[in-house]
């Protein structure tokens, strides 16, 4: 089963780092032009698919003067204009990068003079080039995808391997009903990110479940149906045990494919990198869950291996992420990861003193700071 | 040397009636071409007729079995061989859409209907205790060879020789098989004084007569108090979702969108049909030996991941699609001899006719929902990955349904020999 799975990621289309951020435009942005041009070209710094229509293009009159949805090609996207009027036109751009993450913005640029900008727009206050709305969704989905997978995959792993009692294992029942939970709420996160307006909407739905997104989204909605497969099948085949932890770690490299890749490493490496990061911290937190349950003298070693794998993946994959220190403190991914490392620091603490509920509600913490520094665009 | 077992010439007659059964079915498809042609009729309106004839196909099958056991094997077969010869030879004098609905749609969907699955597992049940597994899995393999291997040979006469010649070559194969039933066929082993193939004792005793509509409705009650019930209708459901419904319906069209020529699709699906044979044999005899439940995961397991990996396998072409044809044409109806096994274990022989009925009746409305759904999704996505995507994580779904079946006997069932699944 594990093979399968990673034969499918093995084909899987991951290039580039994260979040499409548009690097260039022609028009270029604020410029007045003497005639309008035929077409709106953007270029982003990957490679890039367009949700919904990808560029719409507002008129001075407030009127879509775009025709259809955008032409991707690699890095650029395109679209047609039919329009003759002079004054400011919005353009407002929607698009997915190869790793699922949303992202949009808006440019303005002039024909003849400068007016009054009309059109729908963005309402301003983006953070991380999505909306505000559409990040909060995105990391309360991410916080109960990572719990689930904790509880899914970690606390059964921990039941079957280190403690021998079946008690925790209801834990990986709960954590199949979180994972289905997160799913549809990562898909609305994926609407809403784009214009909170059309969360609900059909068209903007079936877009992005026929995108890379989708796919994504099926491959998880999938592990969780067949861990809940497997528990079921547990009673009489108590063998099948291994394939959850093996399960766990194919879920966990389908998490890599749409986490920030790292543009230092070769593809192969940073998806590895990934992967263990989300399969430390599930054998970390699950563990830790099923412990209090079921405690068993084996779980010190495997919380401390496996929290210093945590740490020791984390460190490189935050490393690999600046190009210079001082982006901690300018970006909005840096100031997050600074509140994640203290959280981290209690975390260690906690668990060195052996206060294990509050450990585990440090690391419940540190899980909910983690999603939304994954739905933020890292500095590279 | 011994005479052969009767058991075997009732396993052969019944392989042709449902081989025959599975090729008139599955005529209306290379009829919808040449209909449009002579009468103008638009694909929306043919497709009604099939919609009935796949709804009936299924919606009928409780009742057939309610039939075959109020009345014998022998004379519904019989009687449902002259209704198909009826309802296609009529055609011929069609000439309005509602008596295309009534004829291919009603009368042939209730004829074909009246000879699928549920005979196969009466006959399997009935006659066999040693190889039912083997049995079963042959007969269910002939009425998926059925569906393919008659479609060239009819396209050939409605191309060549007009559309009514293929409609009167059904007609009179259909009063051709009579005979054959009517001489070979019998109900029960007893008619003829021997024992069911392999039974050590005799065998259960003829249920009392019963009006088939009840009989129907009373199994159909019957299962809706067992949990065993829904869970091999749920998992059968999504079966019939997405073998028939999905890729029966919609592989060559998936394969056209991706740049593959019709004839190369189309043989695609034919490979499908050889695998398949090769996996449901396979399955029947494995049924004889292993736990259902297992076998019923492992299908489900392996069907859901494949169909999973399909979105990817577009994008490898050739290499990729024959190896989703491998993994997903071995189980293509092998899910058919381990679902029949369960329900005999859970219902017992007597009612299995009925009982089976219902569930295979929610395998044809899980395909029906699936081929109209699927369609529903390209026409709105323009691509049918969100229809693979959500047919795999069912089929995963089905995995985890088929696994947690009790297998201790309901209430309901009368005492009987263990079927040589549950010996395992």
């Amino acid at each position: 089963m594990a093979g399968t799975a990673g034969a499918a990621l093995a084909l899987l289309p991951v290039a580039a780092s994260a979040h499409a951020q548009l690097v260039g435009s022609s028009p270029a942005p604020g410029a007045v032009l003497a005639t309008l041009p035929a077409t709106v070209d953007l270029y982003f710094t990957e490679p890039v698919t367009p949700a919904g229509r990808g560029i719409s293009v507002y008129g001075p009159d407030g009127r879509l003067v775009s025709n259809g949805t955008a032409r991707a090609q690699g890095v650029q996207l395109t679209v047609g204009l039919g329009a003759a009027m002079d004054g400011t036109y919005a353009v407002i751009w929607t698009v997915i990068a190869a790793d699922t993450h949303p992202s949009r913005g808006e440019i303005t640029f002039s024909v003849g003079h400068s007016s009054p900008v009309r059109g729908p727009g963005l309402g301003g206050g983006d953070v991380g080039l999505v909306s505000p709305i559409g990040l909060v969704l995105q990391s309360l989905g991410r916080w109960l995808h990572f719990a689930g997978f904790a509880l899914g995959f970690g606390a059964a792993t921990y039941a079957l391997f280190v403690a021998g009692d079946p008690r925790p294992m209801r834990l990986a029942g709960a954590g199949v009903a979180l994972l289905l939970v997160a799913e549809p709420l990562a898909l609305f996160a994926q609407t809403a990110s784009f214009d909170p307006a059309q969360t609900f909407d059909g068209d903007a739905l079936t877009s992005a479940l026929a995108s890379s997104f989708g796919r994504v989204l099926g491959l998880r909605v999938a592990a969780a149906i067949l861990l809940w497969a497997v528990l079921g099948a547990l009673r009489q085949a108590p063998w099948l045990r291994w394939s959850i932890p093996a399960l766990g770690g194919a879920l966990a490299l389908v998490d890599a494919t749409a986490a920030h890749g790292t543009p230092a490493l070769p593809q192969p490496l940073g998806l590895l990198l990934n992967a263990l990061h989300v399969s430390a911290m599930g054998v970390w937190v699950g563990g830790l869950a099923a412990f209090a349950i079921a405690p068993s003298g084996g779980f010190g070693r495997v919380a401390a291996w496996s929290a210093g794998l945590l740490i020791v993946s984390g460190a490189a994959l935050a490393l690999l992420h600046f190009a210079n220190p001082l982006q901690v403190m300018t970006t909005a991914y840096g100031e997050i990861l600074l509140v994640k490392l203290p959280l981290v620091g209690a975390a260690l603490y906690l668990a060195w003193r052996a206060r294990r509920r509050w450990e585990l509600a440090a690391l419940v913490a540190v899980l909910a700071v983690a999603a939304v520094l994954v739905s933020l665009p890292p500095p590279r | 040397m011994r005479r052969i077992h009767y058991a075997w010439i009732v396993a052969a007659v019944t392989w042709f009636t449902l081989l025959a059964a599975a090729g008139f079915r599955s005529t209306p498809a290379v009829l919808i071409v040449p209909l449009q042609h002579e009468f103008g009729w638009s694909r929306a309106t043919i497709s009604i007729a099939v919609s009935i004839n796949l709804m009936l196909f299924g919606l009928f099958a409780p009742f057939a079995g309610g039939l075959m056991e109020r009345f014998g094997v022998r004379r519904v077969v019989v009687g449902a061989l002259l209704t198909v010869s009826a309802g296609s030879g009529l055609t011929v004098f069609m000439h309005q859409p509602w008596q295309l609905d009534l004829l291919w749609g009603v009368v042939v969907g209730v004829g074909t209907g009246s000879m699928a699955t549920v005979l196969a597992a009466i006959v399997a049940n009935r006659w066999f205790v040693q190889r039912r597994g083997l049995v079963l899995g042959a007969l269910t393999a002939a009425g998926a060879t059925g569906q393919l291997i008659f479609l060239p040979a009819l396209a050939w006469l409605a191309v060549n020789m007009g559309w009514r010649t293929a409609a009167l070559v059904v007609a009179s194969a259909a009063l051709l098989g009579i005979p054959l039933v009517a001489l070979f066929m019998r109900d029960r082993p007893a008619d003829v004084g021997l024992r069911a193939y392999g039974a050590t004792e005799a065998d259960e005793p003829a249920p009392p007569l019963r009006n088939p509509v009840r009989a129907a409705l009373g199994g159909l009650a019957m299962g809706a108090r067992n949990r065993n019930f829904w869970l091999l209708a749920g998992s059968f459901f999504i079966c019939g979702a997405s073998t028939n419904g999905l890729i029966g319906t919609h592989l060559i069209p998936a394969s056209i969108d991706h740049g593959m020529p019709e004839v190369t699709a189309a043989s695609m699906l034919a490979f499908i049909g050889i695998f398949d044979v090769a996996g449901t044999m396979i399955s029947g005899w494995l049924t004889d030996r292993l736990d259902s439940r297992w076998l019923l995961f492992w299908y489900y397991g392996l069907r859901g991941l494949s169909l999973l990996f399909l979105p990817y396998a577009f994008g490898m072409q050739y290499f990729g699609l024959f190896l989703f044809i491998v993994f997903y044409g071995l189980d293509w109806v092998a899910t058919v001899p381990p679902t029949v096994a369960l329900t005999a274990d859970t219902f017992g022989r007597r009612n299995l006719g009925v009982v089976y009925g219902w569930i295979f009746a929610s395998h044809q409305l899980g395909a029906a929902g699936a081929a109209f759904a699927a369609g529903a999704v390209r026409t709105y996505f323009g691509d049918y990955q969100l229809a693979f995507m959500t047919s795999g994580v069912l089929c995963l779904l089905a995995a985890g349904l088929v696994i947690r079946i009790n297998r201790t006997r309901g209430q309901e069932t009368v005492a009987a020999a263990p079927l040589p699944a549950a010996s395992y």
